[in-house]
């Protein structure tokens, strides 16, 4: 039974991406924008899960990944006029080389530098995309030409849906493959006991930044797949609250287990639509909000997330 | 057998204005058990820890095989075969014992059988599905130990291993370092139970704040006239 588990959970989560059409173009709240907005989410909250669920680092600058995502297509694409998808796997790569030179620098020292440095890279990083002429400023770059695959252009929201839905079920089983191989298990280590870790041999940095290069590479991706979406990229791509959103998504639907990203991008998608409007101020002030809220209740509530609900459940009927 | 050679020349740590190993020296190629003991705040854990790379000292070196551990990370050092164990259990939680065994550095390598073995030589079978949580505390214990046995050491350095055992257990324990010993691995048993160190040792260390006080067989150092006046609390022999 044990090994259907995960097939059982990919299962679920592909029924579930092949419905969301079907339920949200008939139902007032929800719309296929929200649907991409989610799965986009959704792939970028994926890569937390090695890193800050399992051993216990917190980047608060993934949205300067998910920038360079979406920069790097914009400009290879608009400029250079190349084919979306080498802007993609582009940004993919120079997510990465930047995250492994950043990596490689700052965990050589122990404690929370990783938190201290993505925060100062992502806000360096939009200040100098707000300023510089090749990327438009801060009026950004338009024009993007829309993905293609096998010829058939991916304008509008439903293509692009899918797109998503299958870069994040791809992204979901390569990242549970991860966390369920020896380096999961090594980074399960290193979250729980660094010093402990160390003297089993384990090589703590170069584990903690190769969780930190899938991360990077994820939330390109899904900077990609945004900026050819919406044919457009300006500097509020790298805005912090980009990155406390992709945070929020991890705590809230579970940051050890891989289907806390969907099940997180569901919630606090849902909840920013819900709010939006509805509490005073402006819309970032009421996500602000809304996102402060959720996260006090979820840690309250289930520090686990939404993924760990059935656990949490079973414990509770075990407990009686 | 050829046994591990471990060489401390002149190894001085210090944390601010404190010296916690003071210009310690020796030399050790001859296996067995080393009983390291000590009063509170002598300097036993910083010793443990300076040789398995978690502190670094002021000045001196040790070398572990050629190894220069002074210099080397903790895992490069875990690696050339020094492994530990922590004087307050520092388990995985979120791992069974099992995997605890599979992922120290060439576990896996050797493969889930070879776990499962170790995990029955240190009294443990049974238990490899269950968490660290869902362990007793000398099980625990166990545990920790097995995780350092996995990196299939040279040497192994126990930093208090019997502490908050009971009787019993502790017996089976010294019984396990025994079976080590004879394995050709090198322990190094930091312990408060100096019975348990005398018997079992094949030469004895004391530190006092941060000095080598002694240094020689179990009857020999038990017998010091300076280590019964500072570590044994009799002044009067």
């Amino acid at each position: 039974m044990a090994r259907l588990r995960p097939f059982a959970g990919y299962l679920v989560l592909a029924a579930g991406l092949l419905l969301v059409p079907a339920v949200f173009t008939r139902v007032p709240f929800y719309t296929m924008s929200t649907a991409v907005l989610m799965v986009l989410l959704a792939i970028g909250a994926l890569g937390l899960v090695p890193l800050t669920g399992l051993a216990r680092q917190v980047s608060i600058g993934q949205a300067a990944f998910y920038g360079i995502g979406g920069y790097t297509s914009a400009l290879l694409s608009t400029r250079a006029g190349l084919d979306p998808w080498w802007g993609l796997l582009a940004g993919a790569a120079l997510a990465a080389a930047v995250a492994w030179s950043l990596g490689t620098v700052i965990f050589r020292a122990q404690g929370h530098y990783l938190s201290l440095a993505t925060l100062a890279f992502g806000l360096a990083l939009a200040a100098v995309v707000n300023e510089l002429p090749a990327t438009g400023r801060n009026a950004g770059l338009s024009g993007l030409p829309p993905l293609h695959v096998f010829g058939v252009s991916l304008t509008g929201d439903l293509p692009i849906y899918w797109l998503g839905a299958g870069l994040l079920l791809i992204g979901t089983v390569a990242v549970h493959l991860l966390v369920r191989s020896q380096l999961g298990s090594a980074l399960t280590a290193a979250g729980d006991s660094p010093v402990a870790a160390a003297a089993a041999g384990i090589d703590i940095a170069a584990l903690r930044r190769t969780a930190f290069v899938v991360s990077a590479v994820l939330a390109s991706v899904a900077g990609s797949g945004y900026a050819h979406w919406f044919r457009y990229v300006d500097p509020s791509m790298l805005g912090l609250l980009n990155s406390v959103q992709l945070l929020i998504i991890i705590t809230v639907g579970g940051r050890e287990s891989v289907w806390g990203a969907p099940l997180g991008a569901f919630t606090v998608v849902t909840l920013t639509e819900v709010v939006r409007g509805r509490l005073p101020g402006s819309g970032a002030e009421a996500e602000l909000t809304a996102y402060g809220i959720v996260l006090v209740l979820s840690l309250l509530v289930l520090p686990r997330g939404l993924a760990g609900l059935p656990a949490a459940l079973r414990r509770r009927a075990g407990a009686r | 057998m050829t046994h591990a050679r471990l060489e401390l020349n002149d190894l001085t740590v210090r944390f601010g204005g404190v010296t916690a190993i003071d210009g310690v020296s020796l030399r050790h190629d001859s296996g067995g058990v080393v009983g390291l003991l000590g009063a509170n705040g002598a300097g036993k854990t910083t010793f443990v820890n300076v040789l398995s790379g978690i502190v670094r000292p002021a000045h001196g070196r040790a070398r572990l095989d050629g190894y220069e551990l002074t210099t080397l990370p903790a895992h490069r050092i875990a690696r050339a075969g020094l492994a530990r164990t922590f004087q307050n259990l520092r388990l995985f939680g979120s791992l069974t014992a099992l995997e605890h065994l599979l992922t120290p550095y060439g576990a896996r390598r050797r493969g889930r059988k070879a776990a499962l073995a170790l995990l029955a030589d240190v009294g443990l079978t049974g238990t490899g599905e269950r968490y660290p949580g869902e362990l007793s505390y000398g099980e625990q214990r166990r545990l920790e130990l097995a995780r350092a046995l996995a990196l299939e050491p040279r040497v192994i350095l126990l930093d208090e291993p019997l502490a908050g055992l009971p009787g019993s257990e502790s017996d089976e324990m010294l019984d396990l370092f025994s079976r080590l010993r004879d394995s050709g691995t090198t322990l190094l048993l930091v312990e408060h139970d100096v019975p348990s160190v005398l018997r079992i040792s094949d030469r004895v260390l004391v530190l006092d704040r941060g000095r080598l006080l002694a240094d020689g067989p179990p009857a020999a150092v038990a017998a010091d006239p300076g280590v019964r006046r500072a570590y044994l609390g009799d002044g009067d022999d």
